[in-house]
């Protein structure tokens, strides 16, 4: 069906976002296309420096120096992301100067990315212990923390970083995007990886020993399989997809595969070789992986990821399987014992709702439009309505299933995402995307649940929070926002109902939820940090609409359609500096409320 | 109405899920029709300029979600209104008998000055769809006339069917109710004025 080799969860939107590039390229020229002048001239003008800076890291010609700059491991938490604020006009300088405690961000930028740089190059031990640094992991650590820990790195990485960086010399500093989270996967391309998958045997065997015959096995069967792929035998490559989804959350075979052996190691290779390490261990550390994901998951291994941070999966190796098995079944009785009362009286409103909402659902993305994905998706709205009737199903739930789908299946499907015909794969698969689909998604919405009750105080209460934010950080927009009647609820209703899924694309919101996933109550409570900082960022183009309808249109259509991991993760890093500020003077908030 | 002063109408789609409030919306705007619309979430808004019996008036379209969940945003919406537009699936016969049900809440949350004479449009959509006709425009009709003769339309924004007709006369409703409430208003700060006096020599503790 298709002659590229399998692109191991390569999925659309990381591709987009990572693209060449000539994609990222087309940002400032595609961005004019969308009606939306005032806010395209400004923001294409922001992003095309981050856009220049891209292409130059990205340029491949600069050899194996220029690789691994692009290499920048991951730091533990988004430091390194808010290191990269370029100077776009969302920076953030009235938040430094209205939280004194907070070391200013602007300061610490520019030598954290230099040392980041450098870091590529350094020893592994000094990855470990950044990665291990703790002090930034909880979302209570005090502002200060995150400051330390950088100035900490950078007196001693500083040292080393100025000859490194003078020698690749194509990173300004300043203007170094935030380290993209799938970026590392940007130089792999499906043929590299096919490659990559069948180097590594030695290595592969090495782990096979350590983790036992049997996962070996299945993955020299599966190398196989692999390799009668690439000669085009569509029954065998979904042969394959089936072990690898039956082995995947057991396993770390995923892992493996993309390690490269070699004294040179790509930022992508050395970050999965963390996610390895964190996932390897036969009870794995929830935290330490959490602290990994927030600056954004390798798309290859992220199902597995999400499952665990979910919750869905148990971080105990051993019962890693039974578990999945167990929930999946469960799943399936679920469906047989309820689905057919959808008919029933008392529920044919539900389900109607579900059935309107459910074709209109990302009709964007060929996919979705597809009927066995949407017959997926209406039973599972259905059963978690009905197994929650204190809320029901709510419209912008249907929305909220579609990152768990795209990513949950896009590792079962032997081509894109984003052109792949679905019914191609064997049921049994599409089964067990479903069943983890429904699961995923019910621990997400346990946490937002009085968001969907009754009047959605939820909601509500964190429009009050995100107003009292903004406040406090942008006070100027909110007496513009307040000054032209414009009322918060008016447009970060939406927002906070589809967590602003309605105002990303999608491969954004995937980058936005590892995040979201790895904290602490990531999408209750860190959100709406995530959205003030979302709001701040484009302040400036707000506040030269100085009318409400100009305003609110704009609102409502911010320019995001052409974001990539850069911008989402420089809203990530401002949120993480609110969360910090806020959260340790949550007096302030609370006594206001 | 001594001074012309700029004309801004504020109209509010209001109607079951997925009977075609956006599309309706979107046709009229922009002359445009999609499938691939989502399903509103809170209320989205669109304006658009018209001349209506040679006044040049803009109008404020807000387009409403559909689930009743969401209806709590009412007031946030609905206030300060000078139309509401009913409208309904002709294919769906629960879509028409919501409308009456619309039109309370609608009154309730909004509070016009006078919910009597306050203008609704009922829009029965999707007569494209003539197969699976289920509201005949008789029954729509007579219960328009029962609500106090509201203005009843046959539409189709699909194909673009008495769209701008529809339209229009929302827009004349509007345009009326605006004119109303100057009216009121004037009335309303008379009767402020004669107030002043009894607050002064109140005795009362209200």
């Amino acid at each position: 069906m298709t002659s590229t080799p399998k692109s191991f969860g390569g999925g659309f939107w990381k591709k987009r976002a990572d693209g060449s590039p000539s994609k990222i390229r087309a940002v400032t020229t595609s961005s004019k296309r969308n009606g939306f002048q005032d806010f395209d001239d400004d923001m294409s003008e922001a992003w095309s420096v981050v856009e220049d800076d891209l292409i130059l890291s990205h340029t491949p010609t600069t050899g194996p120096s220029a690789s691994s700059s692009t290499g920048v491991p991951p730091p533990s938490r988004p430091h390194g992301a808010s290191s990269a604020s370029p100077p776009a006009p969302h920076s953030s300088s009235s938040l430094s100067s209205s939280s004194p405690p907070h070391p200013s961000a602007a300061t610490q930028r520019q030598p954290q990315t230099s040392s980041s740089v450098k870091q590529t190059q350094v020893q592994p031990q000094q990855q470990q212990q950044q990665q291990q640094q703790p002090a930034a992991s909880s979302s209570s650590t005090a502002p200060h923390a995150a400051g330390h820990q950088t100035s900490q790195q950078q007196q001693q990485q500083q040292q080393e970083a100025p000859q490194s960086v003078l020698q690749t010399g194509l990173l300004s500093p300043s203007l170094m995007p935030a380290p993209p989270a799938d970026t590392p996967d940007l130089p792999q391309t499906p043929a590299t990886r096919g490659t990559s998958a069948r180097t590594t045997g030695a290595e592969q065997q090495h782990k096979d020993r350590r983790e036992g015959k049997e996962d070996g096995s299945e993955e020299q069967e599966k190398k196989k399989q692999q390799q009668q792929q690439e000669q085009d035998e569509g029954r065998l490559k979904r042969q394959s997809s089936n072990s690898r989804v039956g082995v995947v959350p057991g396993s770390v075979m995923p892992v493996t595969r993309f390690t490269l052996p070699g004294e040179v190691k790509s930022r992508a290779e050395m970050k999965i070789g963390q996610f390895e390490k964190a996932l390897n261990s036969g009870n794995i550390d929830i935290e330490r992986l959490k602290r990994l994901s927030w600056s954004g998951v390798p798309s290859q291994i992220r199902p597995m990821v999400w499952r665990l941070l979910c919750g869905y999966l148990p971080a105990n190796l051993e019962r890693r399987q039974a578990t999945l098995e167990r929930k999946r079944e469960e799943y399936k009785a679920l469906v047989h014992r309820y689905y057919d009362t959808r008919h029933d009286a008392e529920n044919k409103k539900t389900f109607h709702q579900i059935q309107i909402d459910v074709p209109r659902t990302s009709p964007d993305v060929a996919t979705f439009q597809q009927p066995v994905v949407q017959e997926m998706l209406e039973r599972i709205l259905y059963i978690w309505a009905i197994r929650h009737p204190g809320s029901g199903y709510v419209q912008g739930m249907n929305d909220l299933v579609t990152p768990f789908i795209a990513v949950f299946i896009d590792d079962v499907l032997d081509c894109d995402f984003a052109v792949c015909d679905v019914t191609t794969v064997p049921p049994v698969l599409l089964a067990d995307v479903e069943a983890d689909s429904f699961w995923c998604l019910s621990r997400l919405l346990d946490g937002i649940q009085d968001n969907y009750t009754t009047a959605q105080p939820g909601i509500h209460h964190k429009i009050a929070r995100l107003q009292d934010v903004i406040k406090r950080i942008d006070r100027d927009l909110f007496d513009h926002l307040e000054s032209t009647g414009v009322l918060f609820v008016q447009f970060a209703f939406r927002w906070i109902n589809c967590l602003l899924m309605r105002e990303l694309p999608l491969h954004c919101t995937i980058r936005l939820w590892d995040t979201c996933l790895s904290e602490k109550d990531g999408f209750a409570s860190f959100h709406v940090y995530v959205c003030a900082a979302f709001l701040k960022m484009f302040s400036k183009q707000l506040q030269a609409r100085d009318d409400f309808q100009s305003l609110l249109y704009g609102l409502q259509n911010l320019p995001t359609s052409t974001w990539g991991f850069d911008e989402i993760e420089l809203v990530l890093a401002e949120a993480f500096t609110l969360q910090s500020v806020f959260d340790d003077s949550r007096a302030h908030l609370t006594a206001k409320q | 109405m001594a001074t012309r002063k700029k004309v801004l109408l504020k109209v509010i789609i209001l109607g079951d899920s997925g009977v075609g409030k956006t599309s309706l919306m979107n046709q009229y705007v922009n002359r445009k029709f999609s499938n691939q619309y989502k399903a509103t979430i809170g209320a989205d808004f669109l304006t658009k300029e018209v001349t209506v019996d040679d006044r040049l008036v803009t109008m404020q379209i807000w387009d409403t979600a559909g689930q009743e969940r969401f209806q709590s945003l009412g007031v946030a919406f609905y206030r300060g209104a000078d139309c509401c537009v009913l409208v309904f699936d002709v294919t769906v016969p629960r879509s028409f008998e919501s409308l009456e049900a619309w039109r309370d809440e609608f009154l309730i949350q909004a509070s016009p000055r006078d919910p009597e004479h306050f203008p609704f449009v009922v829009l029965g959509n999707k007569v494209d769809l003539k197969d699976n006709r289920a509201i005949t425009e008789n029954r729509a009709k007579s219960w328009c006339d029962e609500k106090g003769n509201i203005p009843y339309f046959e539409t189709s924004a699909k194909e673009a069917t008495k769209v701008e007709t529809a339209f229009l006369t929302i827009a004349r409703a509007a345009l009326q109710q605006e004119k109303d409430e100057d009216i009121y208003h004037d009335f309303k700060d008379a009767v402020n004025l004669d107030d002043v006096p009894d607050k002064k020599q109140d005795g009362c503790g209200c």
